[in-house]
């Protein structure tokens, strides 16, 4: 190997490696951000892939999705608004009222926010909400979807008892790739 | 022997370059089952499970990238990772290397398909014609350049190519494709994925391709190489319980490959003459994995395949060779410091190689059997900070016996994004069959009495060896950014030249001639070095840049006392330089439109020019479940030559143009 291409290769390598060691400041939890991302995702495919009894008199109504509390999940379900599922405008609400909350499709619960969650839970088990969190051990305390993650990969718990009290019909589709218990 | 690692179980790479940098836009657009296959964590280089090789000049091609390069069989998608060397030879064969000595036949690159390796044992090289899946399934490819034998064994000597398929949970529902085109003749994809029970999942799929023949390089007519494959194949994901997964596979398939083969001949003039023949290409492979989980931090698995590959109505040589291979393999933690994965396993090739027009093995059938042994220490000296790895490959084969390959790599992970490491190896290259029984034909001298220029194999060769000496450096940044460097020098020793052997005279076949044999030297020697670049730049929402650049170095000492015509031929066989960049730019939702450029030097030892290509692709997704595609290959150039081996065909070929239109549905 010639000295000049090592030289080379030495003043490249360290020059990049200055560059890049002022470049790369210390990304903040990008995972917990990307899975933000992926959760607020799954929600358009849940209100795509599931259908609501009762649709016809809501036709003209945009699909609501209700957030409870205030995680890094928010930004992406706002951002949500702009899409459109079977023809119908979405419309996300944070702090929604127990009027509105009643109307909502879906509505996901923050972890931090599962307190509120059980004290609204008993009271909306028999009405047609779809509840989704992340947080463990959801589904058992009455929640229709549960979020986790498995191999790197995020997946869902569906609640098909509560589903099914709901009168949901969840496409196959769905059910294929969830954890379905029953 | 050649040896696998199951990806499934240790996954090769930390992180998966694959779909990084994925916007709310972008993720919002794919469909639910490419959706829910992404991976959370895709830039920490911290990430375990335990990864095998992280630190070492390692690139993954994706699943999309395959998809958005219009890329319609695995050497085009080769073309991705950066410092492999790809050349198409003709419509069916290819010359793929990475780090230097191609051909037709190169043989330093193991190449495996979700645990399987898919070389000849007739020459440790790939027959590609051979060797497809369906694209819309394949997760990811992975590409290690530089020895990694200490891991996968003896002719893991300049690389791995590892193609992993996703799992039949990732691939359910319906997917039907279909292309035209001019080059890419058409292609038809089908596959099913279901579910019996909980955890229990199953696809089936089927192909079928056809392509079109290149043209001669000297009268630009249609070469003979036109060819077909059809495959089928099934894959099965069944968690059994919380500790035990099993994962069974199987393809089989069958085709037909115009072969024009230039054959040695005395009769009825002396010369070499070319000799068309339709290949028919089969076989079937089935293989099962067991991973069973002891606890946290240790795990085994116990992996069994079965291949049988076959290509018959030849000009030269008809092939079936049949392997059986098991592997065990455990991985724990040790003192939460040493992270170790150690393994055995045990390979039975038996294959039958009747020689036809001169070609023949002798014997022409042998079973070989090969035993390996394996550990691999990961020691962290300071947690998430630095380790050092440390590893051996213990192999005994019938060619050379008893082989050691050990490898010694430091990893510095600067911070939770960037990392960078250094690493010395050795690594070799096992002789084969056709380095020991073979005796080949390769040229008639007119004469009083004419000769006969033969490859003449010979018994207890050295096996090829390489040290190798690299660094790299690679950091994620900002919104899916990623560079990387690699730097590496390598010295080999016993590369194999054709020396002069003494002639001695043969009557048969008549007439009455010499025969100057060549005979394997094993004393050249070779330094290479160079660098390889990759730079992907996430410019906004819609527009992805990917480069990458390799330099490369040969400089061949063959010994003073060589005979060999050429022996430092294979300077001038790869490029000096190569680069490509692409731009993946989203027009709208449902539209992208890819531009894909490449640069390779030229090939002065081949008389081939440098060049410069560019592909396209047009895609149209007017809802999750359809698109359709328009993809020009090739276009700067009508025709072009891109590799030219003499053993393949008197008259070299030439890659055309091309351009496809593709369909895809998702029910």
């Amino acid at each position: 190997m010639t000295s000049i291409f090592k030289w080379n290769l030495k003043a490249v390598l360290l020059a990049i490696g200055l560059l890049f060691s002022l470049e790369v400041t210390a990304a903040e939890d990008d995972k917990s951000e990307r899975q933000a991302q992926f959760m607020a995702v799954y929600l358009l495919h849940f209100l795509n892939f599931i259908e609501w009894p009762g649709k016809e008199i809501e036709d003209r109504m945009p699909f609501d999705i209700c957030v409870l509390g205030n995680g890094n999940v928010n930004p992406f379900i706002k951002a949500l608004e702009t899409e459109k599922v079977k023809d119908q405008l979405i419309r996300v609400l944070f702090k929604p009222s127990a009027e509105q909350l009643t109307a909502c499709k879906i509505v996901y619960v923050d972890k931090e926010s599962i307190e509120q969650f059980l004290e609204v839970e008993p009271i909306l088990r028999r009405i047609k909400i779809v509840f989704v969190s992340d947080k463990s051990g959801f589904i058992e305390q009455g929640g229709t979807i549960e979020y986790f993650v498995e191999n790197n990969k995020l997946r869902f718990a569906i609640n098909m008892k509560s589903a099914r009290e709901k009168e949901l019909q969840i496409s196959s589709k769905l059910l294929i790739i969830a954890k379905v218990l029953r | 022997m050649r040896k696998f690692r199951t990806c499934s179980f240790v996954p090769l790479l930390v992180y998966s370059l694959s779909s990084q940098a994925q916007s709310l836009e972008y993720l919002k657009n794919l469909s639910l089952e490419d959706f829910s296959n992404l991976e959370v964590v895709v830039t920490s280089l911290s990430r375990k499970p335990q990864k095998l090789i992280d630190a070492a000049a390692v690139y993954v091609i994706s699943n999309e990238d395959i998809q958005r390069s219009g890329a319609t069989n695995i050497p085009e998608a080769l073309r991705l990772a950066p410092g492999v060397e790809v050349a198409q030879i003709n419509a069916s064969t290819w010359s793929i290397t990475s780090r230097g000595f191609p051909g037709r036949f190169a043989k330093k690159l193991l190449v495996l398909m979700d645990g399987r390796t898919i070389y000849t044992p007739l020459f440790s090289g790939v027959y590609w014609d051979m060797q497809d899946t369906l694209f819309e399934d394949i997760d990811r490819i992975e590409v290690i350049r530089g020895p990694a034998t200490a891991v996968w064994g003896g002719n893991a000597m300049n690389g791995v190519i590892n193609i992993i398929t996703k799992s039949a949970q990732h691939t359910q529902g319906g997917l039907l494709t279909t292309t035209l085109g001019t080059e890419v003749e058409g292609q038809a994809g089908m596959r099913y994925g279901g579910r019996l029970g909980e955890d229990f999942f199953y696809r089936v799929y089927g192909k079928y391709k056809e392509n079109d023949s290149s043209v001669d390089a000297s009268d630009s007519d249609d070469s003979f190489d036109e060819n077909d494959l059809g495959q089928m194949g099934y894959r099965v994901d069944w968690k059994f319980s919380e500790e035990n997964t099993f994962i069974f596979h199987g393809d089989i398939y069958n085709g037909e490959v115009e072969q024009r083969q230039p054959v040695a001949v005395l009769t009825p003039a002396v010369g070499v003459v070319n000799e068309d023949k339709d290949n028919e290409v089969s076989g079937f492979n089935v293989l099962g994995l067991w991973t069973h989980q002891v606890s946290e931090a240790s795990s085994w698995s116990l992996q069994a395949y079965y291949d049988r590959a076959k290509r018959q109505n030849t000009a030269t040589v008809d092939i079936k060779v049949d392997t059986l291979d098991i592997d065990f393999k455990h991985q724990f933690t040790l003192a939460e410091q040493h992270h170790i994965v150690w393994g055995a396993g045990y390979r039975q090739v038996l294959d039958d190689l009747s020689g036809k027009l001169g070609i023949s093995f002798t014997p022409d059938r042998r079973r070989t059997h090969g035993y390996n042994a394996f550990f691999h220490d990961e020691f962290v000296l300071y947690p998430d900070k630095f380790s050092l790895i440390v590893g051996s490959q213990f192999e005994h084969n019938d060619f050379t016996g008893f082989e050691i390959q050990p490898s010694i790599r430091a990893k510095l992970n600067i911070d939770a994004h960037s990392l960078a490491w250094v690493s010395v190896s050795k690594g070799l290259s096992i002789p084969d069959r056709t380095t020991e029984d073979v005796r080949a034909d390769v040229r008639a001298v007119p004469g009083a009495p004419p000769i006969l220029v033969a490859f003449v194999g010979q018994e207890h060769m050295d096996p090829e060896e390489v040290v190798a000496y690299e660094m790299g450096y690679k950091t994620f940044f900002g919104k899916g950014n990623l560079f990387d460097i690699s730097l590496f020098y390598n010295e080999y020793s016993h590369l194999r030249t054709n020396e002069l052997g003494t002639p001695f005279i043969e009557a048969t076949p008549a007439p009455f001639h010499v025969v100057q044999p060549l005979v394997g030297g094993f004393d050249k020697k070779a330094e290479s070095y160079g660098l390889e670049l990759v730079a992907e730049w996430v410019v906004s929402n819609n527009l992805t840049l990917k480069g990458h650049y390799s330099y490369f170095e040969l400089d061949s000492t063959p010994a003073s006392t060589t005979t060999a015509m050429t022996p430092e031929n294979d300077e001038g066989l790869s490029p000096q330089h190569q680069a490509s960049l692409r731009t993946l730019y989203r027009v709208s939702d449902a539209v992208t439109f890819d531009t894909w450029l490449r640069y390779v030097d030229a090939l002065p030892s081949n008389d081939i020019n440098n060049y410069v290509d560019v592909d396209i692709k047009l895609a149209w997704q007017p809802s999750q479940q359809i698109e359709f595609s328009l993809v020009g290959q090739n276009l700067l150039e009508g025709a072009r030559l891109e590799y030219h081996d003499d053993i393949i065909s008197k008259n070299p070929t030439q890659v055309e143009r091309g351009v496809y239109v593709k369909a895809l549905l998702r029910f």
